[in-house]
């Protein structure tokens, strides 16, 4: 009679185990842990429309750099990487980062900005987001920041429901102004260059990795 | 029947790991290289915020004729251009008015206009030119020939079509026909040549019209490839112009003015005759001029019918 707690125990451990290297949920249930991501601030760049020298701003424009990664980490969160949005296909978390001006045609361009309104029949899993954000920052006559241009490049890997597996890629540029609760995005020019890849192999040989 | 048990407890914790490994063993192992399989395709998002309706804006472009160390805003204006763009239309207007045209000057009575800006500064060439035309200015950006070369020096050189060979001591304009990029004298040459164009004055106006457009040509292909060049354009501007427009309305202006196609911007120079005003010459203009005054009130646009022939024809081979 011994075999047979063993054998479940043996079980259990071989779920655990797996469980724990896909982050899959229950019997490959959801699970709704968010990948951790955050934008790396690769430049902060200020642009004066008064003689001045531009070095002398560089603290600021690194400041506010900053502050508009954060929210560049939020939104790419919340429109890319946090499953209980993209498994249900609603973002609506998304779309309060834009300005009253943009929010209609964010919303209208939600398949592109973010992982789709099907991404939950598509994609089991988002795993390994990286991203890298390029800030301009323009001052305006009284040296204060007036608004800012984001150069994003982000990316992550979706493990299809189909067992295909796809690089997401999201490109562009958004413009934002800071308000009452931090920086808005007003304008935008986004690209998704997403594409079918191949899982990397193991170091044993089994194909549990994706890659580039 | 223990072995019964184990056979079912190995088949759960076997189900168990392959429910799991599935999310993350290929369905084809020969897939596992690291080129992309295929292209799901380039998805493309963008807005940006125009302004809208089909109220026309009429903003007035000063070039002013001080040298450094005078008073910018109390020179003689130099060159004067009225741009109006029609936002619901998508097309823009720009109307070169003659520096010497002679005009009732509120508060100072008749004069040259480009005297206006020197009696009381911009606002009262503004007043001058609303008095004239009947067109209401939105706003007004005055710049200076240092100022204008400047600007094209930080934009990094404009890209112009030099439509006729134009050589001028003057100016120190040198130039054969072709696409070429001016850096910042070469297109301050360019702007006051009118030793080289038949008709002086209204032939240059003209051509101030035309770096405009040239302007706007090369801002919307560098928008195009990079949004953020925007910031370096209104950078250079505003450095280098005196404006009452603010800086969240010269944002607004850029990108509508993306919207509008250089093909779709009439440029035309108010006609007029030479005259005398005592013993001085001037220009008196034509009731062609009240006519496109009274056109491009409506809706910031101009009629074909109405657009005067080019200043610069002869030289067009036209």
């Amino acid at each position: 009679m011994w075999i047979v707690p063993a054998v479940l125990v043996l079980g259990m451990l071989v779920f655990a185990v797996f469980k724990g290297l896909t982050g899959g949920g229950l019997i490959g249930g959801p699970d709704n842990t968010i990948p951790p991501f955050d934008f790396k601030v690769t430049k902060a760049i200020p642009f004066l429309v008064t003689d001045k020298d531009s070095t002398q701003f560089a603290g600021r424009a690194q400041e506010v750099a900053n502050e508009v990664g954060k929210t560049m980490t939020a939104l790419y969160t919340e429109a890319f990487l946090d499953p209980q949005n993209w498994r249900g296909g609603s973002y609506d978390d998304v779309w309060p980062m834009f300005d009253d001006g943009s929010r209609t045609s964010a919303a209208q361009d939600g398949e592109t900005l973010t992982l789709g309104a099907s991404a939950g029949d598509t994609y089991d899993k988002v795993t390994r987001p990286r991203g890298w954000v390029k800030v301009k920052v323009l001052l305006d006559r009284e040296d204060q920041p007036s608004t800012a241009v984001a150069i994003v490049k982000f990316m992550a890997y979706g493990t299809g429901k189909d067992g295909t597996y796809t690089q997401i890629v999201s490109t562009g540029q958004y413009f934002l102004r800071p308000g009452g609760s931090g920086w808005t995005v007003y304008a935008f020019q986004v690209r998704r260059g997403d594409h079918e890849t191949a899982p990397k192999p193991g170091p044993s040989g089994t194909s549990t990795e994706v890659s580039s | 029947m223990r072995r019964r048990y184990a056979l079912a407890a190995l088949a759960l914790a076997a189900w168990i790991a392959g429910s799991t490994l599935g999310l993350t063993t290929p369905a084809d192992p020969q897939r596992a290289s690291a080129q992309p399989l295929f292209e799901l395709g380039q998805a493309h998002a963008g807005y940006v915020p125009t302004l809208s309706g089909s109220d026309p804006i009429f903003i007035l472009f000063i070039g002013s004729g001080a040298r450094e160390g005078e008073d910018v805003e109390h020179s003689l204006a130099d060159s004067i251009h009225i741009v109006s763009i029609n936002p619901a239309k998508h097309r823009a207007a720009i109307l070169g008015i003659p520096r010497d045209t002679w005009v009732d000057i509120p508060g100072h009575g008749g004069n040259k206009i480009n005297t206006a800006m020197s009696y009381g500064g911009p606002p009262l060439l503004v007043q001058t030119i609303e008095s004239l035309t009947g067109i209401r200015l939105d706003y007004w950006a005055l710049t200076t020939f240092w100022g204008f070369s400047k600007m094209i020096y930080n934009i990094g050189g404009l890209t112009v079509d030099v439509q006729f060979p134009m050589h001028d001591r003057y100016s120190y304009s040198d130039f054969e026909p072709g696409l070429q990029k001016l850096n910042g004298p070469d297109a301050l040459a360019f702007a006051r040549d009118r030793h080289s164009l038949p008709q002086g004055d209204f032939g240059r106006s003209e051509n101030g019209g035309r770096l405009i457009v040239a302007a706007l040509a090369q801002f919307r292909k560098e928008f195009a490839k990079d949004p953020s060049r925007l910031f370096t354009w209104i950078a250079a501007g505003i450095r280098n112009t005196q404006t009452d427009v603010p800086l969240d309305e010269v944002m607004r202006l850029a990108f509508t003015a993306l919207t509008v196609n250089p093909k779709y911007v009439e440029n035309m120079v108010a006609p007029g005759v030479a005259g005398m005003a005592g013993d001085t010459s001037v220009v008196n203009l034509t009731s062609d001029a009240q006519t496109i005054f009274a056109d491009m009130r409506n809706d910031g646009l101009v009629l074909k019918k109405n657009i005067p022939p080019s200043p610069n024809e002869s030289l067009l081979g036209g």
